[in-house]
């Protein structure tokens, strides 16, 4: 069985006037590659700051590698690469990571190598020497990667690790967290990116206005639901509240019916549903859902309910 | 330990491209050559009640009060930014999310920001010293040991600065705590000197106020009679006793506001 690397249980976080994590339970295991997907102000930054004491939580625990978040000692194993990065502009990049070394508690022999290593890693060895203030947005955020990896973590909290970066950085980011996934570090990925998410993650939670609105593996979340588009002829309201008992989510545009449907076994009770009241069917095709739909309807869903 | 003398390293680099600083040293350096006004070769004191031996020390006590002055208007606009800055551009946040306790953060600032402090005053100390000797002949080394005397009030002044730049806008925290030491100071004058107290009865509001505020006045006092006779030395182990307590609270108190602040 492996153990939690992160656990956060029935965490609360209330600001002046929102609740910013509301009674959320989750669970990290060690060595999965994790990301928490959610519109802007779902609370995944917020969730992000409490599992590095940046913010206390008002209610619920939070336990990172075993230990309680507030406890520095464990940090000694954690990468963190913030949203914003903001660096010391006056300092070279080999001189912030040998500060970044020294809150380590490196030696210096441990400081260069690490620093060397972690700077090439990221292809910032070549202006390592230059100051951080005549640095782009993606070259920061790239020695932000590095100095997040310059202790060798066990566990890496990226929020939203893309931010900044172009195209080409962007796979190049990708890239580095796989070989990081492969070496068996967990990480923990904080983004709005569906795609970043689906392409690295084995397991994915969506976090809509502080609360947890699903989770599992890709496949298990897909799993759940189908998409449907049926082409029907003689639509009538009766057929439309029928559809409405067995599907989730129902639009219709001219003669074509879209559905969603919990799991996949209710698609053989539709045609006879649709014979039963005197329409035709014309055609039916059905696909999984992909992360962007699932994501979108169960967001959508908390909305409808609220 | 190594991780507070890394953030006091940083402290010291990012305090060091502070114009102001160099502003700050430039009215120092008026200060320093004021020295040259105030060495007693050209005064003429036949005629006078005081000997040479006593302006020399009158001017050199002068001179080493404005350097003072110039060093904690120093302390004030260092430790007014230090916190401020970190957490306005967001700076602290990869250093405080290392496994470094708040309280060495904060430890980290104050050893920087005092570093810099306290080797501009060796410097000018050294400075007017030699400008003295060099105009009078004399020069009196007991200078460092009213340094050492007063040092503890810097170690406040920069304490009170921190926790007050915590809770309100910066300029206010530092002219707040210098307020505090001049109040203190004049109110030491006052109760310290029995020549004054002879002509001026402290109304109990001043009294409360005189025992309410830390010995900052106390301290100063104790300082300069390293120096001077006319300075009472008779509270110096009571005023250190106070600053000792209200550094104690400050620095409880700081680490209380700053371990809940979000961040």
């Amino acid at each position: 069985m492996t153990s939690a690397a992160i656990e956060a249980v029935q965490l609360i976080k209330n600001y002046a006037k929102v609740r910013a994590l509301d009674n959320l339970n989750l669970e990290v295991r060690e060595g999965e590659c994790f990301g928490l997907l959610g519109p802007n102000g779902a609370g995944k930054t917020t969730l992000v700051k409490i599992l590095v004491h940046l913010i206390r939580p008002t209610a619920g625990t939070a336990r990172i590698l075993g230990r309680p978040a507030a406890d520095e000692r464990i940090r000694q194993h954690v990468g963190y690469l913030p949203e914003k990065v903001k660096m010391q502009p006056f300092l070279t990049g080999s001189e912030f990571l040998d500060y970044q070394g020294r809150l380590y508690g490196m030696d210096s022999r441990q400081r260069k190598t690490s620093a060397a290593a972690c700077l090439k890693h990221v292809g910032m060895y070549d202006d390592r020497d230059r100051k951080i203030g005549g640095y782009s947005k993606g070259m920061v955020q790239r020695l932000g990667l590095a100095q997040a990896l310059l202790n060798n973590p066990r566990l890496l909290l990226l929020d939203e690790p893309a931010a900044g970066l172009d195209p080409i950085s962007n796979k190049e980011m990708r890239d580095m967290l796989l070989q990081l996934k492969n070496r068996g570090v967990t990480i923990f990925i904080n983004s709005h990116l569906l795609s970043e998410i689906e392409m690295i993650c084995d397991r994915v939670a969506i976090l809509n206005r502080g609360k947890l609105v699903g989770s599992g593996t890709k496949e298990e979340l897909t799993a759940r639901n189908t998409s449907v588009e049926l082409k029907v002829e003689g639509i009538s309201d009766r057929l439309l509240e029928k559809i409405k008992e067995v599907a989730t989510q129902v639009t219709v545009d001219g003669d074509t019916i879209t559905l969603s449907l919990r799991g996949s076994e209710p698609i053989s009770t539709l045609p006879e549903i649709i014979i039963k009241h005197g329409a035709k069917l014309l055609s039916l095709t059905s696909s999984a859902e992909s992360l962007e739909d699932i994501f979108y309807r169960l967001v959508k869903e908390t909305k409808a309910h609220e | 330990m190594s991780k507070i003398l890394a953030i006091a390293r940083i402290t010291v680099k990012a305090e060091l491209r502070n114009k102001l600083i160099y502003i700050l040293l430039a009215i120092a350096l008026l200060f320093l050559f004021m020295a040259r006004g105030c060495a007693p070769a050209k005064i003429n004191i036949e005629k006078g009640f005081i000997n040479a031996d006593q302006i020399t020390r009158a001017g050199m006590l002068f001179t080493f009060n404005c350097i003072l002055f110039w060093g904690l208007s120093l302390c004030g606009l260092l430790a007014m930014n230090a916190i401020p800055r970190e957490l306005d551009e967001e700076t602290i946040v990869l250093t405080i999310t290392k496994p470094v306790k708040r309280f060495w953060f904060l430890a980290g600032k104050f050893l920087g920001i005092f570093f810099i402090v306290f080797i501009n005053l060796i410097a000018l100390t050294i400075g007017f010293l030699l400008f003295f000797y060099l105009r009078s002949g004399t020069a009196d080394p007991r200078i460092f040991a009213v340094l050492a005397a007063v040092t503890p009030n810097i170690i406040l002044v920069i304490s009170l600065v921190f926790l007050l730049s915590l809770v309100l806008p910066r300029a206010i925290s530092a002219l707040l705590t210098l307020a505090i030491y001049a109040t203190s100071l004049w109110l030491s004058i006052l109760f310290f000197f029995e020549k004054v107290r002879a002509y001026w009865e402290p109304s109990l509001p001043t009294q409360v106020l005189h025992y309410l505020l830390p010995q900052l006045g106390g301290v100063h006092l104790y300082a300069l009679s390293m120096m001077s006779d006319i300075f009472p030395s008779s509270m110096g182990m009571w005023s250190l006793i106070d600053i000792t307590a209200y550094l104690i609270i400050i620095w409880i108190t700081m680490l209380l506001v700053f371990q809940r602040k979000a961040l």
